[in-house]
């Protein structure tokens, strides 16, 4: 398809509120989402030469937005400065990691709470909190349910990196959840 | 022994590869005696549903009519 014309603006009309879908079920930021949309359909103009159309083009734009959204999340920061949780004040490390939230630990689960509010968005709410990285992982996970080693591989992470990362991503979740729960 | 940290980090690790049979029974004897862990585990277990499914219903969202006549005009360009 050497020279292909294409129509730039039918292209945006048709496929840019999918696209932008798409990534904000990865990225849950909007902005960030938009810019990412953006640049799927610049790289989409200057790579259409090398469009065959075998493929759907929807299907084209979208694995070209993916990479952009690995690429993203492969270039942020593994590890995590900035701690919501006094979880991981490293000093303390002899004391029983659960004794510090004795006040909000009650005997019921979490589940009773969740389950009552399932059509709240607290849960996203917290995602959206995560460090970008352990958004690539959670989304990854559980939106695309890749296996651990895809995972790894895209996301340039060791097998260790990625099961630390959920543990503390789901710590994080916890205590933001049981958070809103107390307010 | 291992810690509460340890352990809990342990059982995710145990989800996601295989471990050790140490390892499996450092969890288990952990699991009879620790009520906090305990509670860890169905957490993590029903956060792995949680947030599984909170990622499959997703609402749609869209581009205004100035964005998109925007971004055309910027696509025009190149």
């Amino acid at each position: 398809m050497k020279g292909a014309q294409v129509d730039t603006g039918l292209l945006v009309e048709e496929h840019s509120d999918y696209l932008l879908s798409f990534a904000m079920s990865k990225l849950r930021d909007i902005d960030l989402s938009k810019d990412m949309v953006q640049d799927t359909f610049l790289s989409a103009i200057t790579k259409i030469d090398t469009f065959e159309n075998r493929s759907n083009i929807r299907t084209w734009l979208t694995s070209i937005l993916n990479r952009k959204i690995i690429d993203h999340w492969r270039r942020a920061e593994t590890r995590y400065t900035d701690p919501i949780s006094s979880f991981f004040d490293q000093d303390d490390s002899d004391k029983h990691w659960i004794l510090d939230k004795k006040d909000n630990a009650t005997n019921e689960t979490i589940e009773d709470e969740i389950i009552l509010e399932e059509t709240n968005n607290d849960l996203f709410d917290c995602i959206g909190k995560l460090p970008e990285k352990w958004k690539g992982v959670i989304a990854s996970k559980y939106l695309d349910e890749k296996v651990s080693e895809d995972i790894c591989k895209e996301l340039e992470i060791t097998p260790s990196n990625l099961w630390v990362i959920i543990h503390r991503a789901k710590l994080l979740l916890r205590d933001c959840l049981r958070k809103r729960d107390v307010r | 022994m291992k810690n509460c940290q340890e352990i809990s980090g342990l059982y995710e690790q145990g989800k996601l590869s295989r471990i050790s049979i140490s390892d499996k029974i450092a969890l288990r004897s952990h699991n009879l005696i620790c009520k906090q862990c305990r509670q860890y585990f169905k957490d993590s277990d029903l956060m792995d549903v949680l947030i599984a499914r909170k990622f499959k219903d997703l609402g749609t969202y869209t581009f205004s009519e100035s964005e998109k006549a925007k971004m055309k005009e910027e696509l025009e360009k190149h």
